[in-house]
């Protein structure tokens, strides 16, 4: 029996989600970030959307984006780990004088750029196609054009195992 | 009105750059200035003539004919200019300031009429209330007499109608009239000469039979009252002879005067009114003839061994728990003209009579009087030169008298008496005693070593002590709860705080101006008053019990006993006299203020019932006027130059004097730039950080917050990136538009407290109403925080503040600058509550220092 979901039934809001100029500063997101956490018990959006100055949507800024933004030397000096495993000496460097400095940076240097959109009518099917093809957690659905929410794959999962346990 | 704004943006882009200033905009702002010269000056005469009731100060009508003409001028200038802002919208402050201009005028045209009285009238029937009728020195003794129940001796009084008699009688008046208008007060030199044909004039006169004969039954009933023939004693008591101390001493007083002499004593008194001295002074007051009256107080002589005056009070003011007796021997008159130096008792209160200073003078001469009329000087006889006038039991008796008569007329007395051959006291005259003038000049600074002072900087308002708990008045709620006897400590000066006036112990602001309306306010509700503290706020705690010394601007943790004591007794003197009275009745019509409340409907020009209203609802409306450039204002040729800038902020100005430097043609750096609240706000803008330009080839897709036709109803749309700025050097009125916000921020910074003030307007938004308000709340919490008040509707919010010093303003300002950056689609974040709280914590903590 096909699925007749479409990406608006498991579509979250655009005004759900928190959302963050492209010029503010990482720090200022991570206080967002902090703060969702405590807006939304049990269902913590782990990303912040970032929009340009025509309230467009430019991009998306996981926790994954943030901890990059920072810049913990790791990063940058991968063959560190075959000689520390336990990153010791970088543990002084993650939480030192250099992590302030660099949450100053914009968000928008540190942000995961949109690679796809879906549409609002479209079945789920097509969603999660395109969220396995380009390899990403979330994606903008469009109404008529304009960005109206963002649908995810924890989401579209929870459609998917409800299906094969047969929970339905 | 944010719809005609769009409009008349609309009209200067399009204008474009030309040659020619603007005039009308140009003329609004000279009259904006010419409006704020004129508040200050009216605000100063109002804080100068509250000094002046204070009591501590000496003044005539002169003062008070001069300040209310200066007045009047200031006012009418002021309500000119607002007119001249507006298109003339403010006839109805025309007509209220003309009304009560003229109620002022009435008041100083009073004039004294002689009322209607018997000729003369026994000492028995007369009271202090009586003093139009019998001049002040007789009216005071019937209320010695009637009512203290001292011994004053028999007499009567020949009344004021009685004097318009006699020159009616003589057909004097006109003469009087012509003479004196004869003589001008370019022309000192005639001065002299006039004064002697007015007194010949006096001394030609007849006295009219029926005064006569009513002088002749008077003293019929004296001798009648007291046995045998008595001499008498004939005393001035001119009406208003209180009306200023010039007067003390310049009328006559004839001692020992035959029952046949009286007639012709009598004219010599009247003709007193006319000494040079007098003259002057009634001339260069403004004053008319008909005003001049004289009473005569006629007494038997009293025959005295000894004489001499009761100050109720020491002048000294380490000595004010004592009063001070001085006497000589024989006549009093020698007691006053310093013609021998007199004994001198000072009295303690407290002790009951004990004797604190005792000065016994060589006194070698007295004044006696002679069986057959007239007085004459003597040798004292040796053994009483060095002997002391006074013995213990009329030292007792004079000090009972002092209490009684401080008691009933609830001031320090002034008070003549004799000791006559029989050891009784007399008491002769009472009147008010004179004031040192300006005894505040007189006061070295005082601290209590004992008390740990809490503040010793700021401004006076209100000159007095006053102690209580301390009550920070944050809001309007705090005034409600405001306990009876409190001390009001605030950040600045509000009118809203008449409300508790009545209660206040005094008050203390960080902030504000002595000639600002609540100053004004603690004046009127003699509420002593410190401003300008700078940290009053901070440095003390509520509850706190302090003793504020208004005086000397220290206030002390505890209260402070010895500091409210002496405040005590510090009475006003001058309250009775005429001119002090019809300041004070000139003040009633100028100073207190009833349009409180900008917001309220009550605030109209029709609810104008003082200048101070007046004044008050003038300059709030001309920061209204400057505020709105209406279309008109922005209409036909232009002078904008652009701003050359950095920033993404596309600006215009236009320049209505002396804000920009000189040699720009079409473009402006920002040091080009003079305007002292434009550099305070641009400093602010250009300390944050801006959107930098979009990381290339990131793709951006519209969302649904943005470009409905609603949103764009509701103001919500973007207009063309344009700003606008119309400076000039002390002035700033910046239209700025941010993305989807359009924020106005209006300053005036000068040297005058006064006139300084900053408006704020904030509006509109992309985002979600949700989000929008939660921006409004966070705008609203930080400007709070930097002492600016504000109201919000929805997500606009309109803020004021005023009267702080230059310094204090800039800092506003650029910390508004700063905030106009900050916020600049802040909005968008917003999604809880929980980050609104954390973005205003994180303004502060960055840049007003205040957070944590």
């Amino acid at each position: 029996m096909p699925n007749a979901t479409k990406v608006k039934d498991l579509m979250i809001p655009l005004e759900d989600y928190p959302h963050i100029p492209y010029w503010f500063t990482l720090r200022q997101a991570m206080a967002i970030v902090r703060e969702a956490s405590i807006k939304y018990e049990g269902f913590m959006p782990r990303s912040v959307l970032v929009f340009d100055e025509k309230y467009q949507l430019m991009g998306m800024l996981t926790l994954r984006d943030i901890i990059k933004g920072l810049e913990p030397q790791f990063l940058k000096e991968t063959a560190l780990i075959k000689v520390d495993p336990s990153l010791t000496i970088l543990t002084k460097d993650l939480f030192g004088p250099g992590l302030k400095q660099a949450s100053q940076k914009p968000v928008s240097e540190v942000m995961s750029p949109i690679k796809v959109m879906v549409n609002a009518d479209d079945p789920i099917a097509k969603a999660l196609f395109l969220m396995i093809k380009e390899n990403v957690g979330m994606m903008p659905v469009m109404q008529e054009k304009k960005v109206a929410g963002m649908i995810r794959l924890s989401d579209l999962f929870k459609v998917v195992s409800d299906a094969v346990l047969g929970d339905e | 009105m944010v719809t005609s704004i769009r409009r008349a943006w609309q009209r200067l882009a399009k204008a474009g750059p030309k040659h020619k200033p603007h005039l009308e905009l140009s003329e609004k702002y000279a009259h904006f200035q010419r409006l704020l010269s004129a508040n200050n000056q009216v605000l100063a005469l109002m804080t100068d003539m509250e000094e002046k009731l204070s009591g501590d100060y000496l003044f005539d009508f002169h003062y008070i004919r001069s300040t209310v003409d200066r007045m009047r001028a200031e006012t009418t200038a002021l309500v000119e200019a607002l007119n001249g802002m507006s298109g003339n919208r403010y006839q109805a402050l025309s007509r209220a300031s003309a009304q009560i201009l003229g109620e002022v005028e009435d008041i100083l045209k009073r004039r004294r009429e002689i009322p209607v009285a018997p000729l003369v009238i026994r000492f028995e029937d007369l009271n202090a209330e009586m003093a139009e009728i019998a001049g002040g020195k007789a009216a005071n003794l019937g209320e010695v007499k009637n009512r203290v129940g001292l011994p004053v001796p028999p007499g009567f009084a020949i009344s004021s109608y009685a004097y318009k008699c006699f020159l009616d009688y003589n057909q004097l008046s006109e003469r009087l009239t012509a003479l004196l208008n004869r003589w001008s007060m370019a022309d000192l030199d005639t001065l002299s000469q006039v004064s002697q044909e007015l007194k010949v004039m006096v001394h030609a006169a007849r006295v009219p039979p029926d005064l006569e004969e009513a002088m002749c039954q008077g003293y019929a009933r004296l001798a009648a009252e007291t046995g045998g023939r008595p001499l008498l004693a004939l005393r001035s008591s001119a009406v208003g002879e209180d009306l200023t101390f010039t007067f003390a001493g310049q009328y006559a007083t004839y001692l020992n005067v035959t029952p046949e002499e009286m007639a012709s004593r009598y004219k010599d008194i009247a003709a007193s009114l006319f000494t040079p001295r007098a003259l002057f002074y009634y001339k260069n007051k403004g004053f008319r003839e008909e005003e001049m009256a004289m009473g005569v107080a006629v007494m038997p002589m009293i025959q005295a061994k000894a004489s001499g005056v009761l100050f109720t009070r020491h002048s000294d003011p380490r000595r004010q728990d004592a009063a001070l007796i001085n006497a000589v021997w024989g006549l009093g008159k020698y007691a006053v003209t310093g013609k021998v130096s007199p004994d001198q008792y000072v009295v303690s209160y407290e002790e009951h009579g004990r004797v604190l200073e005792e000065v016994i003078a060589e006194k070698n001469v007295m004044l006696v009087s002679l069986p057959e009329g007239g007085v004459e000087e003597r040798p004292v006889p040796p053994e009483l030169v060095k002997a002391p006038c006074l013995g213990a039991p009329e030292i007792t008796e004079l000090l009972r008298w002092a209490e009684i008569l401080e008691r009933h007329y609830g001031r320090p007395q002034d008070v003549e008496w004799a000791l006559d051959e029989d050891g009784r006291l007399w008491l002769l005259q009472s009147r008010p005693l004179k004031v040192s003038v300006k005894k505040a000049v007189e006061q070295k600074p005082r601290v209590f070593k004992d008390y740990p002072v809490l503040l010793d900087k700021g401004t006076v308002a209100c000159r007095g002590v006053g102690a209580g708990p301390v009550v920070i008045v944050k809001s309007e709620q705090d005034l409600k709860n405001f306990p009876p006897g409190a001390v009001l400590v605030a950040r600045h000066t509000s009118p809203k705080y008449v409300t508790v006036m009545d209660r206040a112990a005094a008050v203390i602001t960080d902030a504000g101006s002595p000639t600002g309306h609540m100053a004004l306010l603690a004046r009127e509700f003699k509420v002593p008053a410190i401003l300008c503290t700078e940290n009053a706020t901070r440095v003390l705690r509520p509850g706190q019990v302090v003793t504020v010394d208004a005086n000397f601007n220290n206030v002390y943790e505890g209260v402070v006993q010895e500091l409210l004591d002496t405040e005590k007794e510090t009475g006003n003197d001058l309250a009775d006299t005429p001119v002090f009275q019809t300041l004070k009745a000139v003040v009633k019509k100028v100073v207190p203020l009833n349009l409180l409340n900008p917001q309220d409907e009550s605030f109209a020009a029709e609810n104008c019932r003082t200048l101070h209203d007046v004044v008050r609802f003038a300059h709030e409306h001309s920061m209204r006027e400057m505020f709105k450039l209406s279309e008109n204002d922005l209409e036909g040729d232009l002078d904008l130059v652009d701003l050359e800038t950095d920033l993404p902020l596309k600006v215009r100005l236009l320049d209505l004097g002396g804000g920009l430097k000189r040699g720009f043609r079409r473009k402006v750096k920002p040091q080009q730039i003079l305007s002292l609240p434009f550099k305070a706000f641009y400093q602010g803008l250009t300390s944050m950080r801006w959107p930098q330009a979009k990381p290339a080839g990131v793709k951006s897709l519209a969302s649904v917050f943005v470009s409905t036709e609603e949103d764009v109803a509701q103001g919500a749309s973007r207009w063309q990136d344009q700003s606008y700025v119309v400076l000039s050097q002390n002035y700033m009125n910046f239209s700025i538009r941010l993305g989807y916000h359009l924020s106005t921020v209006e300053a005036y910074l000068s040297d005058q407290i006064n006139d300084n003030y900053i408006t704020f307007h904030f509006k509109g938004g992309g985002s979600t109403p949700e989000r929008r308000e939660r921006r409004t709340r966070l705008i609203a919490e930080i400007i709070s925080h930097i002492d600016i008040n504000c109201r919000v509707k929805g997500d606009f919010i309109e803020a004021r503040v005023a009267k702080y010093p230059l310094k204090d303003m800039a800092r506003r300002l650029t910390l508004l600058g700063k905030l106009t950056v900050y916020t600049k689609q802040l909005d968008m974040v917003l999604f809880s509550e929980g980050i609104v709280d954390w973005y205003i914590k994180d303004f502060l903590r960055e840049h007003v220092g205040t957070g944590n």
